[in-house]
C-alpha cells in the first residue's frame, strides 16, 4: 500500500475478508469485533493485480494525533466478494505517524474476529518487504495474512 | 550464537536515579559498533482496551538508548545518553537530568514543554545500558509481555553475524556483484507463525528476505508465475512496485524483492550460501 500511487511502499496487505456483500458488510462485522470509528488518516492506495486502487474505508483505535491501531480496507472491483485490508500499529513521531508493527495490528484484529466466532485461516503470502517509515524506522511483516470468513 | 551486545537497560518503570546508576557502570564496558538492538514489547492482550506498548532502542556504539511506551494518554519517552536522562510525559513538562560524573546524583538541568524538547532533541536519542542483553542480570521480564509471551527482537548485524544467529541457512549476493549490501537485520519473532527472519538490504532497492517457519508451507498467494531460482523452482509475483520471487525450501522461505522482474529473476539465480 502506498500514500501516493507512484510513491514508496508502506504497508503490506495482511488481512483478507471473504464477504459476498462487499465493504459495507466487512465494516459492519469489523465494528462488531472492534468498535473503532473512522478516526481519520491519509488516503492511501492498494497495489494488487498490477494496478493501484484507492482505499474504500479506514478504521482506527484512537485519534489522528494519537498512537493507535489503524486499518484501511479495499474491496476488489473484480472480486466484490473479496476485501483486502492493511493494518498497522503506529506512533506519533516528529514527522507524523510512523508504523511500528504490522503484525501486532493484524493479530489483534484476527483475534477479535476469532473471539466473535468467525473462521480465521492463515496463509503465508510472503509480504515481507521491509518498509521504511518517515522517521527512518524500518518495519516488516512476518509474511502471513489472516483470512476472515464473513457470512 | 553471536551475542555480543554490551548494553544496559532503561526500563519504562525504572527511576531516573536507577538509570543513572546503571549508566555509571556502562561506561567501562566495551561496545560493538555493528550492532543495534531494537526490542518491542506489547503489553495487554487483544481484549485490553488500554493495551500498552513499550519499545526499546539500544545503540551501544553511541551509548544511547531510548524507550517509548504507548499509553492511553499518549507516548511516554525515556531516553538516555552517557551522562543524561530525558523524561518526557505525554503532556506537560519534560525533564532533562544530567550527571557530572559517574556515581554522582543527577541534577535537573532543563524543564520545559514536551513539544519544545521534542523539537530540540536529536533524532539519535536511543538507549544504553551496559549489560549483556541475555544474562548478566538483565531482567528476564524485559523479554516477555505481561502474559509471559516472548517479545519480538530485531538486531542489526553483519551478514556473518546473521548467519551465526539464524537457525537456517542464509544466501546472499556474491561480493563481486555491483550492488552493495547496506544493512542486515535479524528478527526473532514472538509469534509461532514465523520464528526468525533475516533482511538483507542492498543498494538499488533490492531486498533478500529469509523466513524460518515452523514447518513447510504452500505458497498459495494468487498470481504466481513459475521461475527458476538458486534453490530450484520458485514463484514470481509481478507487483506495481517491481517484482518478488519466493522459493520454499523445507521450512525456510527465501524472498527477493526488486524494482523490476528482470532484476528479481537475476538476483534469485545469483544467491550463494553464506558461511556460518
Amino acid at each position: 500500500m502506498r500514500s501516493d500511487p507512484r510513491g514508496a511502499d508502506r504497508d503490506p496487505i495482511n488481512l483478507l475478508y471473504d464477504s459476498a456483500n462487499g465493504v459495507g458488510s466487512v465494516l459492519s462485522a469489523f465494528h462488531a469485533d472492534l468498535p473503532w470509528p473512522d478516526n481519520g488518516g491519509s488516503r492511501m492506495f492498494f497495489l494488487y493485480a498490477g494496478s493501484e486502487h484507492a482505499q474504500d474505508a479506514q478504521r482506527a483505535s484512537a485519534c489522528g494525533g494519537c498512537d493507535r491501531y489503524h486499518v484501511r480496507f479495499r474491496t476488489s472491483s473484480a472480486r466484490p466478494d473479496r476485501t483486502v485490508a492493511a493494518s498497522h500499529y503506529e506512533v506519533v513521531s516528529w514527522c507524523g505517524h510512523s508504523s511500528r508493527s504490522f503484525d501486532h495490528a493484524r493479530d489483534r484484529i484476527a483475534a477479535a474476529a476469532a473471539a466473535s466466532g468467525r473462521a480465521v485461516t492463515w496463509h503465508f503470502w510472503g509480504n515481507t518487504k521491509m518498509s521504511v517509515q518517515c522517521d527512518g524506522y524500518e518495519v516488516a511483516s512476518d509474511g502471513w495474512i489472516a483470512e476472515i470468513d464473513l457470512p | 550464537m553471536r551475542r555480543a551486545r554490551r548494553v544496559g537497560l532503561l526500563a519504562a518503570a525504572a527511576t531516573v536515579t536507577a538509570v543513572i546508576a546503571a549508566l555509571a557502570g556502562a561506561a567501562v564496558a566495551g561496545a560493538r559498533a555493528d550492532v543495534v538492538t531494537h526490542v518491542v514489547v506489547m503489553r495487554g492482550g487483544s481484549g485490553d482496551a488500554a493495551a500498552r506498548r513499550v519499545e526499546y532502542w539500544i545503540d551501544p556504539a553511541r551509548d544511547l538508548a531510548r524507550s517509548v511506551e504507548a499509553t492511553p494518554d499518549g507516548a511516554v519517552v525515556h531516553a538516555t545518553g552517557s551522562d543524561w536522562v530525558l523524561d518526557l510525559p505525554p503532556t506537560g513538562a519534560g525533564t532533562l537530568y544530567r550527571t557530572a560524573a559517574a556515581g554522582e546524583p543527577p541534577t535537573r538541568e532543563v524543564t520545559g514543554r514536551l513539544d519544545a524538547i521534542r523539537a530540540s532533541r536529536s533524532t539519535t536519542t536511543k538507549i544504553v545500558l551496559e549489560e549483556s542483553l541475555r544474562g548478566d542480570g538483565f531482567p528476564a521480564s524485559f523479554f516477555a509481555d505481561r502474559g509471559g509471551r516472548r517479545v519480538d527482537e530485531t538486531t542489526e548485524t553483519t551478514l556473518s553475524g546473521a548467519a551465526a544467529l539464524a537457525h537456517m541457512p542464509l544466501y546472499a549476493l556474491p561480493g563481486a556483484r555491483s550492488t552493495s549490501l547496506e544493512k542486515v537485520l535479524y528478527t526473532r519473532f514472538a509469534s509461532d507463525r514465523t520464528l526468525e527472519q533475516v533482511h538483507e538490504l542492498y543498494a538499488a532497492d533490492i531486498q533478500v528476505t529469509v523466513d524460518l517457519l515452523p514447518g513447510p508451507v504452500t505458497l498459495d498467494r494468487p498470481g504466481a508465475t513459475d521461475v527458476e531460482t538458486f534453490a530450484g523452482a520458485g514463484k514470481l509475483y509481478r507487483e506495481a512496485w517491481g517484482a518478488q520471487v519466493l522459493v520454499s525450501r523445507g521450512d525456510v522461505v527465501y524472498g527477493v524483492n526488486a524494482p523490476s522482474e528482470r532484476v528479481a529473476r537475476s538476483v534469485a539465480l545469483a544467491l550463494r550460501p553464506v558461511a556460518r
